[in-house]
């Protein structure tokens, strides 16, 4: 059942939780600490980006923990969470924290719950996209594919930093290769489906 | 000695005279530092959010070339690759049957690899391995009374390294100091620049950005020293950005510790890159 319409969006019932979640989630590397936490909050208050989280470390690992999957994965905190392991060197239970999000960031993706024209999953695909083809990753292509995707203003506005790079020479239009990415690529594709 | 380093995609775009300056230094102290030959991406920290498997077989490849090649210590200026390939080792220990089907598929693929390899930054190896002293030696009293912050970064130390130094790093003042340079207690010094922020969500972060320029701003310093390139591109190329938004003036030389470290050599400004600085310091260099 539905929560009546005042209530949508602010409140999760019973019935719209995943209790199996958190199995899911400890069953990934990284994953299996999560029922150790202490909810302490240690992880919260390192965390230097915490302040915009939607909610913070400490409070997702709970959700997880909780089976709300739905606010869990379209949550802003997997995507902002920048991967610098303040938490989990701090973490006195040893929870992985980092490792953690990038598992739900994973599974947000094949999920298809990231939220919407949010850049982050764009940059990821995109950066992807170009590793596969060239071995390497080309920073002026990314910083354009991704603009062009999410908001192509943006390249106005980046474009002075663009021509400084350029004219330092710090920028390169076509990017480099490796000496054979297509084997590269082709490896990929079966140590992914090796290591599912 | 010669030193073989992991270059990374920055050091051969935004971070080229990172790249220049370790390898002038490096010179200047009798040590050679070549580049990794046909290294691909390391796996960036994105590549985790997609494909586990894939992000550790990218980083794995490197470390096979260069045990292959011999290489002991592979010298690892980009903090960030750093951990992406540490993390390769740090699985096999934790997840030992996910990295046996990684690495050995890639054996199939003629890639094989046996762990022998150390991830290094070269300022450890700098400190550690090359010496205070040596470096002391060198020094010309070009820089003193130079003020720096240092700036470490997120990921210098974490999550690997030395524990006590996960948020109090000093290699790069102690080294400072013995050159006669002037490091400043900056607070502010593992805290993280926002990564990738700055190009996806701006908000958060240009805020960082601006807090660790605020920072250093107000302890008067000549300039920042950085030793990851995606720190001292997030903290140099936004600078005038930051500073009309939040309404105050936060601009200030953001340059590589290797370049602080060469221009106290008298290296000169070509061999340093500092002609591909935004914002060039104050010095009076050669
Ligand atoms: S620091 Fe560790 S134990 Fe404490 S709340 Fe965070 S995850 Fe839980
Ligand atoms: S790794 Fe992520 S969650 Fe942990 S402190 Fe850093 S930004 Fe916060």
């Amino acid at each position: 059942m539905k929560a009546p319409p005042f209530l949508q969006g602010k409140i999760t019932f019973e019935n719209q939780v995943v209790p199996g979640f958190a199995a899911e989630v400890a069953a990934i590397p990284g994953g299996e600490g999560i029922f150790e936490c202490l909810q302490c909050g240690t992880c919260s208050g390192v965390c230097s980006v915490a302040p915009y989280m939607d909610y913070t470390p400490r409070r997702l690992i709970n959700m997880v923990r909780a089976g709300f999957k739905d606010e869990v994965l379209h949550s802003r905190t997997v995507w902002l969470c920048t991967g610098c392991y303040a938490c989990a060197v701090n973490c006195p239970a040893g929870i992985h924290i980092t490792d953690v999000m990038y598992a739900l960031k994973r599974l947000a993706i094949r999920n298809g719950s990231h939220p919407r024209r949010f850049p982050i999953p764009v940059l990821v695909s995109e950066f992807i996209r170009n590793v596969r083809r060239t071995g390497r990753s080309n920073e002026a292509e990314l910083v354009v594919r991704v603009a062009m995707k999410v908001n192509p203003l943006r390249l106005l506005r980046a474009a002075p930093t663009g021509l400084k790079l350029l004219r330092t020479g710090r920028m390169h239009i076509r990017g480099a290769k490796i000496e054979d990415p297509r084997r590269l690529d082709s490896m990929l594709e079966s140590v992914s489906e090796a290591g599912k | 000695m010669k030193y073989t380093y992991y270059p990374g995609c920055s050091l051969k775009g935004t971070g080229r005279n990172y790249g220049e300056s370790l390898t002038a230094v490096y010179r200047a102290l009798d040590h050679d530092l070549e580049p990794l030959a046909d290294f691909n991406c390391c796996g960036f920290i994105a590549y985790m959010s997609i494909d586990q498997a894939q992000a550790l077989a990218l980083a794995a490849r490197n470390l096979s070339l260069a045990e292959q090649g011999g290489v002991k210590d592979l010298l690892t200026p980009c903090t960030a690759c750093q951990v992406v390939l540490n993390r390769v080792d740090d699985f096999r220990v934790r997840y030992p049957k996910l990295m046996d089907q990684v690495l050995g598929t890639m054996r199939e693929w003629g890639l094989e690899y046996r762990g022998t390899v150390k991830i290094k930054h070269p300022l450890e190896v700098l400190y550690d391995d090359v010496g205070i002293e040596a470096i002391k030696a060198r020094g010309q009293g070009k820089l003193s009374g130079f003020r720096v912050a240092c700036y470490y970064g997120c990921l210098y130390n974490r999550p690997h390294g030395i524990t006590e130094e996960r948020f109090f790093p000093t290699r790069m003042e102690e080294m400072f100091s013995a050159l006669g340079i002037e490091p400043v207690d900056y607070h502010l010094k593992t805290k993280c620049c926002g990564g990738s922020l700055s190009n996806t969500v701006e908000a958060v972060g240009l805020h960082s950005i601006f807090l660790l320029l605020q920072g250093a701003k107000r302890l008067n310093v000549d300039a920042i020293a950085t030793t990851c390139p995606l720190c001292q591109f997030n903290l140099e190329a936004y600078q005038d950005r930051v500073s009309s938004m939040f309404g105050e003036d936060v601009r200030v030389p953001v340059m590589y510790f290797s370049q602080v470290l060469g221009m106290e050599f008298g290296l000169s400004g070509e061999q340093l890159g500092l002609q591909r600085l935004f914002v060039p310091a104050k010095v009076a260099t050669a």
